[in-house]
């Protein structure tokens, strides 16, 4: 018999018993489905990780360090001396103070009633950098302090839903109120690596800010570089003999130990989830060798005819195993689309987009194969094994 | 064609052994006709599965045109099954679900013959049984005679060497099964051997050769005399 045929068969046969077939998948696609969702969100969440710790394409990551000041005075935490310092350590490759100096810092506000918190670039002369739409601002803005601001296409559609819409419309950065009037493109940078997502003229921004002065150090290691461990260092060398240590604390977030955090509590999670799957998994096996225990007792007098017309008892064997693989890779598929759909669906209301990979589709292939295979071997055994003579009498 | 030397069956009944089969010594050649005749539990479906090659476990020496039949492996056996012998049975034995056609060349699915090139000897074993344009009907929607036709086209589907019928008119009344057996003779006349299980002795008269079979041993063995009929 050719093995097109076999499939053709088992096919036929699980299509006549649609309903019993439908049921005895369910374990199988609620089993897959889990870990397919949980693998997705997982590895959606560490590529998101990643991304975040960062900061150049070439792999190298990087930190800040930020100068709190103790009183409300106008200071820069970091002197030329303290960068030359810093620049020394030979695990770090780009050391650069993030501050009005440079004209980016970053901001607090909303747009159309949603909380952003948007990198502000902010302009002293007439700006039209990456502009998409709209129009850049003038000289005559920064003169007459008017309150315009250019907006990145993410932003614009984040409280708008569309360029056309955000255009005159307003946005709200650190209490004051900007009319959009330009749109800029997501990957507006200043310099080398200084994202933007927004450019206010700088007149504007200071009369209505007393306290501009964010200091922010951003340090780039080269690759290999513990990252925590040398800006923590970093951070101590700066509380003891940085150029403001009296005024004020440098104060260093650890990311990375944060992101280790939440992706050991996502393994945990995802330990648990797969063996949850896992029971799921065993017990819908157990349901799809009754079902095929079930079809072997009924189609009794088809095994019989189909030996008697010369099958031997591979083909038979074959016929049964074939079904029940069959059986629990479509519900496999089943449950692998629905767990991306499910993964999808949940991490639009999460910070990261779940990842669609070739290894979990694997896994989900090989896995309701094997369990088609383990828990199908015994039923189709016994088809197999059936005694011609008693089957026909 | 078929040689039985010294055939003896036994059935394990409990503790007991209960012998179905005693010492039957049987030569068949190529194009009879046979008719095996006997009581009911005398032995003759035993001895009729043995020679059909759907039983494997007897005593004795079968030899299958210089096969010794008792020395193949299962998978041989299978492949004997279905090249060299086709079977009909007392209550048809179709596949209810499945439509006639496929019913027929089933056989030829599993001697490996492709889909396109089945089709066409199906429907042409199925003009041949008289059941024209059947293909696509299923087994429940024909009448006990038409049944018994799709069985013997399926039995003749792969040209086998000879035909094994158990009963093949028993499920049938009197007209239908004279219709069933002019079928066997037209095939017998083609030169198609056919040994049958019968208890009709109108049916057995029909044939060339009868074996009468009591306690599982042969009783008589005659050439039938068509002249008094
Ligand atoms: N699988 C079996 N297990 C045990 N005993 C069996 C088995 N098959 C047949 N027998 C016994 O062997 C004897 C012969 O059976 P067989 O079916 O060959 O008779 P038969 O001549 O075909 O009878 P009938 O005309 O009623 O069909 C019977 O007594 C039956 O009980
Ligand atoms: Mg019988």
């Amino acid at each position: 018999m050719q093995i097109r045929e076999l499939f053709v068969s088992a096919f036929r046969s699980l299509v006549s018993n649609k309903r019993r077939s439908i049921l005895t998948m369910i374990g199988i696609i609620i089993g897959i489905a889990s870990v397919i969702t949980i693998l997705a969100l997982g590895d959606g969440a560490r590529v998101a990780m990643l991304k975040n710790l960062q900061a150049s394409d070439s792999g190298q990551q990087s930190t800040e360090i930020n100068f709190a000041a103790s009183g409300d005075s106008k200071i820069s935490g970091f002197s030329d001396d303290d960068l030359n310092r810093i620049r020394e350590n030979n695990q770090v490759n780009k050391v650069s103070v993030q501050s009005d100096d440079h004209g980016i810092l970053s901001a607090d506000g909303s747009v159309n009633g949603k909380n952003i918190n948007p990198i502000v670039y902010l302009t002293s002369r007439a700006n039209d950098d990456h502009l998409i739409s709209g129009q850049g601002i003038t000289k005559n803005d920064s003169l007459v302090n008017n309150p315009v601001a250019l907006v990145s296409q993410s932003l614009a559609k984040r409280g708008y839903r569309s360029n056309r819409n955000a255009l005159n419309s307003g946005i709200e950065i650190n209490g004051t109120t900007y009319t959009i009037i330009g749109i800029i493109s997501d990957d507006a940078t200043r310099g080398s690596y200084n994202n933007y997502d927004v450019v206010v003229p700088r007149q504007v921004f200071q009369s209505n800010n007393a306290d501009v002065s964010a200091n922010t150090l951003k340090l780039t290691f080269v690759t290999g570089a513990n990252v925590s461990e040398e800006t923590k260092k970093i951070a101590e060398q700066l509380n003891s003999s940085g150029s403001q240590h009296n005024a004020g604390s440098y104060e260093f977030f650890d990311m990375a130990a944060m992101l280790k955090g939440v992706s050991a509590v996502i393994k945990g999670i995802t330990y648990f989830i797969v063996a949850v799957a896992g029971i799921s998994l065993f017990i819908a096996g157990i349901g799809v060798m009754n079902m095929m225990y079930i079809a072997v007792s009924e189609r009794t007098q088809e095994i019989g005819i189909r030996m008697a017309v010369g099958a031997s008892q591979q083909q038979i064997l074959w016929q049964f195993l074939i079904e029940a693989v069959m059986l629990t890779l479509s519900g496999g598929m089943i449950g692998y689309l629905s767990g991306l759909g499910i993964a999808m669906g949940v991490s639009v209301f999460l910070p990261f987009t779940a990842t669609v990979s070739l290894s979990t589709f694997l896994l989900a292939f090989g896995t309701s194969t094997a369990v088609g295979l383990v828990f199908g071997i015994l039923p189709a055994k016994t088809a197999s094994n059936k005694n011609l003579i008693d089957i026909l009498r | 064609m078929i040689s039985l030397s010294a055939i003896s069956k036994s059935y394990r009944q409990g503790n007991d052994n209960y012998q179905v089969l005693h010492n039957i010594n049987l030569m068949i050649k190529s194009g009879e006709f046979v008719a095996i005749m006997g009581p009911s539990g005398s032995g003759k479906s035993t001895l009729i599965n043995i020679i059909g090659f759907l039983d494997q476990n007897f005593d004795g020496n079968y030899a299958f045109n210089d096969v010794v039949v008792s020395e193949l492996n299962r998978k041989q056996h299978a492949q004997l099954r279905n090249q060299s012998v086709g079977f009909v049975f007392q209550n048809f034995k179709l596949i209810t679900n499945q439509s006639v056609g496929e019913n027929v060349g089933l056989p030829l699915l599993y001697a490996g013959m492709k889909r396109r090139d089945i089709v066409a000897r199906v429907n042409e074993v199925l003009a041949q049984v008289g059941l024209p344009d059947s293909y696509h009907k299923l087994p429940k929607n024909l009448s006990g005679g038409q049944q018994q036709r799709v069985a013997i086209a399926r039995s003749i589907v792969t040209k086998p060497n000879f035909l094994v019928a158990d009963e093949p008119t028993g499920a049938l009344d009197s007209a239908t099964s004279a219709e069933i057996i002019a079928l066997f003779k037209d095939l017998n006349s083609h030169g198609t051997t056919v040994i049958m299980v019968t208890h009709d002795e109108q049916v057995a008269r029909q044939t060339n050769r009868l074996i009468k079979i009591l306690d599982g041993r042969i009783q008589s063995d005659e050439e039938v005399n068509h002249a008094n009929t």
